[in-house]
């Protein structure tokens, strides 16, 4: 059936962007790079704020795809090999996620947005994890993990602001 | 249904034009499906044991969990609701949300797989000819929202069946809000005679 009415809310960038505590500066930088996000409502910033994350995950899927053959990596082992063809998929499965979650959001699916949002961002963070079986190469991702990571951590923050009060599991 | 889809899509069969008068068949992208396991979960010790598990209770209240075949992601709550997403056909959101239930059940939880459920098919295609977004905003304002400053594409907000379509200048179409195939093929077809009528012409 249609959702309840529950109302939206209105922020603006500033506004949107302390909520999200210690990614104001990067969420100031992200959103206002957008030329739309300094006139849009909050669904117009999540939006943004999601289609941001998605295009670094995406970057990132097309780093990865080019680092997998590069033979001149420092002691490239099997396992090295292993954790970044998961990740590969990983990222892929992140990149499709936030790309569902922004059509979700454009069609009132606001809280299949946030599970998407939140789903795309645990790909980074397992794929995070995996470097922990090769030590010695774990902060090949870690910069553009970090970033990711924040950038979703910005889209969900900013898309659960959309509803007054949404509830995350139903 | 899918294989047929599938191999007419790939062009190695003709489509059928009862059933797709418009010769186009929308490729389904995501199915999100739910199941009741039907059992209280310890969410904590399920991140703890499962491989591809990743639980932020501050973030999001559910275990995220993925499985390699079929391709998917599974969003397990306390309660026993389990979410399935990604899949590419109804049948395997069904199986995938087994094999989820499967997992939970050999961490040692009594899962059962009640009331599954399809929540929501999401379709595209291309027509592959450009539309004129603004006229048929005009023609059509009661379905149509369209605000190209915040939004490149028109939202449709069908009736019968209810179906949400975004349309792109381009002529790429995307369905969503289905809960059987037949609504987004439906939907299409009922949209297709419009997106025609709005053909942008090349000068």
């Amino acid at each position: 059936g249609a959702p309840t009415a529950a109302p939206l809310a209105n922020y603006s960038l500033e506004d949107a962007c302390k909520k999200t505590g210690p990614h104001y500066g990067l969420c100031i930088v992200t959103l206002s790079a957008d030329r739309s996000a300094k006139s849009s409502d909050t669904v117009g910033l999540a939006r943004v704020a999601v289609l941001a994350a998605q295009k670094n995950a995406s970057e990132t899927a097309t780093y990865l795809s080019s680092i997998y053959d590069d033979d001149s990596i420092e002691k490239k082992t099997v396992q090295l090999q292993q954790c970044l063809e998961d990740c590969s998929e990983r990222y892929e499965a992140a990149v499709e996620q936030l790309t569902d979650a922004t059509v979700a959001l454009d069609t009132g699916g606001y809280e299949e947005a946030m599970a998407l949002v939140a789903a795309g961002q645990a790909e980074v963070k397992m794929c995070q994890r995996g470097f922990k079986a090769v030590p010695q190469h774990r902060n090949i991702l870690t910069l553009r993990n970090r970033e990711v990571d924040q950038l979703c951590s910005i889209a969900f923050t900013i898309t659960k602001l959309i509803r007054v009060s949404p509830s995350a599991e139903e | 249904m899918a294989a047929e889809a599938a191999a007419a899509l790939e062009g190695s069969e003709p489509v059928d034009l009862a059933k797709h008068p418009s010769g186009i068949i929308p490729t389904l992208q995501n199915i999100v499906s739910t199941v009741n396991l039907d059992c209280k979960l310890d969410l904590k010790a399920i991140a703890l044991q499962a491989r591809n598990a990743e639980y932020n209770p501050k973030r999001f209240a559910a275990v995220i969990m993925r499985i390699r075949e079929p391709k998917t992601t599974a969003l397990i709550f306390a309660s026993g609701k389990m979410v399935c997403t990604g899949a590419k056909s109804e049948q395997q959101s069904k199986l995938a949300a087994r094999k989820y239930a499967r997992i939970i059940q050999k961490l040692g939880f009594p899962a059962k797989f009640k009331d599954f459920k399809i929540q929501n098919i999401v379709g595209s295609c291309d027509v592959k000819f450009p539309i004129r977004l603004e006229g048929l905003a005009y023609s059509h304002g009661a379905f149509s929202s369209y605000e190209p400053e915040l939004f490149p594409g028109l939202i449709y907000r069908m009736k019968q069946p209810k179906i949400v379509l975004l349309i792109f200048v381009s002529g790429k179409i995307v369905l969503t809000g289905a809960k059987v195939r037949d609504e987004t093929y439906t939907a299409f077809e009922n949209i297709y005679p419009v997106l025609t009528e709005f053909r942008k012409v090349q000068q």
